[in-house]
């Protein structure tokens, strides 16, 4: 990523609800990294973290809201980080997203991101570089935690958004 | 042969419910039907928990409104513990319910309401949403995300998060407010404020647009039922509960919430899940009342900030009386915000705001306990009972939409009788009926303390239940 360029993850889902927080999971992840670089920095100021999971700025939510437009607008990369229910469980996708409109008839106070995305655009005429990362659930269920195989997938997710960021 | 229409599920409201319309022989509708959907049950799942547990475990029954059941769930876990709760705590908690109403009023008019407003009721549904809004009104879309910002970032400050923070705790909050964070929140109030009088000030000059849907949106005459403080003040936080009946005559004053079961009763209609609150002593249905924004603005003697009270006084000078009709939810709610905003402006500058003694301690010296709140969309009211072990044996919420139910339902009658016309569901028939539904802000999710988003279904019936026509959305 070029120095300077400002980097967001939005981590969203339900975390009462099984591998449906592993957006939430991510971001707290990335958050005691950053808690661990900033600690190291402090204790050796001469070090130089190489991490590229320092930067972006961390947003864990159960849906995505129009109010995540303004910090969408201003950053320049977005990544959003949720479950899903397509493939095999735990496999990771990541894909490009394109600011679309609204679905017709859709419920108009949450959106998808491609949705809150499209609606940056409209509000602040501006939106930034957008992925999503899934990982596909095995629980949906009610209960707090990650299933084993979400887990374990976990370390390879952050090295994807690491890439990303890159 | 008459008929009946299906509105299922209603869109933009909290929660899943639907709409039956019947029909009589000639067409004309006979009958109309707010039905809730959804059931969980919370009251049933707490029996066992340790009431301590109880803010943090009732906050999860909304995602919307969680600071509302802290803080009526910490009350009533006051009452058990029969402390005094110290005087900054029960400002610090004033001060995040006054920054939830904000975002949570915010969320209901910018988000859900603001398309019908500014593209108007007959709009193309393919426009008529949040992005059509900030197409044509970009100030008012942008408004609506800082003020929404404005209360969250208020509950994040304090509660060290904005979805379900834990900081409300029975016996007072966890941790005192920092001077950092006082003036973080203070710096914050000018920039709120002006968004909150533009709003109001763009509201005043459209809604008289809508004369048709004022004169028909739940517009008749029942009591409304609040909070007051002694003086007849707008109270969100604590206070006894007032009734007021349509001409504007106190029907009943400073009740004590503990005492509900003496005034209050709650019907069950076999087709929702969502109970009938009325007022006992003139029965059911004739105790129909509303509550929440309109509900309030009617109740009390004054806001008591300057500018929601300069706003106020203009509101009611809609109507002599009470003003009846549920269309006027909007307006109430703007005027709220600007007093959520003054009043946290007032708490914040009372020096005694960053005190650090903010938590009571003790074991349970009450087997049972009742705390009441107002939440955006009304009054909310929790009561437990314990064993002695401080476990919970029986507990009840009444919570502000259900307080609705009745006026809710009453309300879609008449809309569907000014509106709906032959067999076949119109768009602008079917999102007035929706819409009227919207005024109130219902939050089913709570109400029934259930889980899930909210899509509606109307229904068109025949008089023998055929169904005539159907539209889902959500």
């Amino acid at each position: 990523m070029v120095e300077g360029m400002n980097s967001l993850l939005i981590g969203y889902g339900n975390p009462l609800r099984g591998d449906d927080g592993i957006g939430w999971r991510v971001v707290e992840e990335i958050a005691n990294r950053q808690s661990s670089i900033a600690n190291s920095q402090r204790d050796n100021p001469q070090s130089t973290p190489h991490s590229a999971l320092r930067t972006p700025q961390l947003i864990a939510v159960h849906q995505l809201l129009p109010e995540l437009a303004e910090p969408i607008s201003e950053t320049d990369l977005v990544i959003f980080v949720d479950a899903s229910v397509e493939g095999e469980p735990g496999a990771i996708q990541v894909r490009t997203i394109e600011p679309a409109p609204p679905r017709i008839g859709a419920f108009t106070h949450h959106f998808d991101p491609a949705g809150v995305l499209g609606y940056a655009r409209e509000v602040y005429g501006r939106f930034p570089r957008a992925y999503l990362v899934t990982v596909t659930a095995v629980s949906l269920g009610y209960g707090e935690g990650l299933s084993e195989t979400v887990e374990a997938v976990l370390p390879e997710v952050l090295n994807q958004i690491e890439k990303l960021i890159g | 042969m008459g008929s009946t229409i299906t509105i299922d599920p209603v869109t933009r409201i909290e929660g899943h419910s639907k709409i039956t319309i019947q029909l009589d022989d000639d067409g004309r509708v006979a009958d109309a039907r707010f039905h809730v959907t959804q059931f969980r049950g919370f009251e049933k799942m707490t029996e066992g928990r340790p009431f301590h547990e109880m803010p943090s475990l009732t906050a999860r029954i909304c995602g919307i409104c969680p600071v509302s059941h802290l803080i009526a769930s910490a009350k009533t876990c006051d009452a058990l513990l029969a402390v005094t709760v110290p005087r900054t705590a029960r400002n610090l908690r004033r001060i995040m319910n006054l920054a939830q109403i904000t975002q949570s009023h915010a969320l209901s008019f910018f988000h859900l309401s603001s398309p019908d407003l500014v593209l108007g009721m007959d709009a193309d549904p393919a426009k008529r949403h949040l992005f059509g809004v900030a197409s044509a009104a970009p100030q008012l879309a942008q408004d609506g995300i800082a003020l929404r910002k404005f209360g969250q970032q208020i509950i994040e400050l304090l509660g060290g998060k904005r979805i379900h923070p834990s900081w409300i705790v029975p016996g007072g909050v966890s941790h005192p407010l920092s001077q950092e964070d006082r003036d973080a929140i203070l710096a914050m109030i000018p920039d709120a404020l002006k968004r909150a009088q533009r709003t109001i000030d763009w509201y005043k000059g459209t809604f008289s647009q809508f004369s048709d849907e004022i004169r028909t949106f739940a517009n008749f005459p029942t009591l409304f039922m609040g909070m007051v403080n002694p003086k007849g003040d707008l109270s969100m936080y604590a206070g006894r509960i007032r009734i007021m009946n349509a001409v504007g005559d106190i029907v009943a004053d400073q009740l004590e919430p503990a005492t509900y079961q003496q005034w209050l009763a709650e019907s069950v209609e076999p087709d929702s899940y969502l109970k009938s609150p009325y007022y006992k002593p003139m029965g059911y249905p004739e105790g129909i009342f509303r509550v929440g924004p309109l509900a309030r603005m009617n109740i009390i003697d004054r806001c008591g900030t300057t500018i929601a009270d300069q706003e106020w006084a203009e509101f009611r000078s809609l109507q002599r009386g009470a003003v009846l009709s549920s269309f006027h939810y909007h307006y109430a709610r703007l005027i709220e915000i600007i007093y959520c905003i003054e009043r946290i402006r007032n708490l914040l500058n009372d020096p005694d705001i960053l005190n650090d003694h903010v938590r009571s301690f003790a074991e349970p010296n009450a087997f049972e306990g009742v705390g009441m709140s107002e939440a955006p969309r009304g009054s909310l009211l929790h009561h437990y009972k314990i064993d002695k072990n401080g476990r919970i044996i029986w507990a009840n919420m009444i919570i502000a939409t259900g307080n609705n139910n009745l006026a809710m339902n009453k309300g879609v009658y008449q809309v569907a009788k000014h509106f709906v016309r032959g067999e076949q569901i119109q768009e602008g028939m079917l999102n007035r009926v929706e819409a009227v539904i919207r005024t109130f802000d219902p939050c089913l999710s709570c109400s029934t303390h259930a889980v899930g988003q909210m899509p509606l279904q109307v229904q068109l019936l025949a008089p023998d239940g055929a169904i005539l026509d159907e539209r889902f959305q959500g």
